[in-house]
């Protein structure tokens, strides 16, 4: 595979479960250039993201999740996205159109 | 995130899928990364319904969408409230245990990930719609056998079965009691009582 060939990877989700697990794995593909470019998408980068994230030659970037426009910006360039947002965790407090009491929170 | 209400949530999931397509993204990997429930009995469920209608809003914009699903996780599957009571050695279970059950372990969720995105972007052709990560398939007696393997007491690990037509009435009973965020448990064959559930629920 040439390096031409490898993807600009974004991700969303980093802190969580499941992005603890994939984003090491990330880093390593991003060394190896089997993925041309890896950015973090958060609401707020905290210093220790910035930091972990730059020692492996990756870029953070804030965004605001409700705004297509500030998405845009971030995922210009980008050929991928993951997102590793705990969407059962985030739905557990929702009450809403189904009349279902889904959640105990 | 963690904080956001499911409504919420569901506004941004629709700006993203808009940002992803305005941006000309090729490979859209939606939040699943749990239970298959497109072939699970509770695929009805609101929470699952909303994953599979956001698939399909975003198959309509994005050239390449990919759902990743685990079964539970390995490292976290054989516990005392799912009913695997290791330091009394007795595993309490649905069935007999001689139906093979998936688990899948932290790490084959990175690597696999991580290659999966790779390749759907390289090959999107050669990458199904829907991917499972199962790093270990085996009836629960073959993993009791594994435990028993390593078990510093040489005792066997004893199996206890509930019967499935039990189980299922016990679900029928409860399952409008039951946090959204355990339905993902609920619908393996892993939870012998629901008990045990709530002392799960308690010590998330």
């Amino acid at each position: 595979m040439s390096s031409a060939d490898a993807p600009v990877i974004a991700i969303v989700g980093a802190n969580g479960y499941i992005g603890k697990l994939v984003v090491p794995e990330l880093f390593n593909a991003l060394k190896e250039k089997r993925i041309k470019e890896l950015r973090i998408l958060t609401r707020k980068a905290s210093p220790s993201l910035q930091a972990t994230a730059a020692e492996n030659g990756a870029t953070v970037h804030e965004v605001v999740y409700s705004d297509s426009a500030s998405l845009q910006k971030a995922l210009a360039g980008v050929n991928v996205l993951i997102s590793m947002v705990s969407f059962d965790m985030a739905y557990s407090r929702y009450d809403g159109s189904t009349g279902i009491r889904l959640g105990t929170e | 995130m963690m904080g956001l209400q499911g409504s919420d949530w569901e506004q941004n999931k629709e700006a993203l899928v808009d940002a992803l397509s305005k941006a000309k993204v090729s490979v859209y990997i939606p939040s699943e990364f749990g239970t298959y429930h497109y072939v699970s009995n509770y695929r009805d469920h609101p929470m699952f319904k909303l994953k599979a209608h956001h698939f399909e809003e975003a198959q309509k914009k994005i050239p390449k969408v990919v759902g990743i699903f685990t079964a539970l996780m390995m490292e976290q599957a054989f516990f005392k409230p799912l009913g695997f009571d290791n330091e009394k050695e007795v595993w309490t279970i649905v069935g007999d245990g001689d139906v093979p059950v998936s688990v899948t372990s932290n790490t084959d969720v990175g690597k696999f990930t991580t290659e999966a995105a790779i390749m759907a972007y390289q090959h999107p052709d050669k990458v199904p719609d829907h991917l499972v990560i199962s790093s270990c398939t085996m009836t629960f007696q073959e993993y009791a056998r594994g435990f028993d393997k390593y078990a510093e007491s040489g005792n066997k690990t004893k199996i206890v079965g509930k019967p499935v037509a039990e189980a299922k009435a016990d679900w029928e009973a409860n399952k409008h009691k039951i946090p959204v965020y355990m339905v993902r448990f609920l619908i393996l064959p892993f939870l012998p009582s629901f008990r045990s559930l709530w002392r799960v629920a308690k010590e998330c």
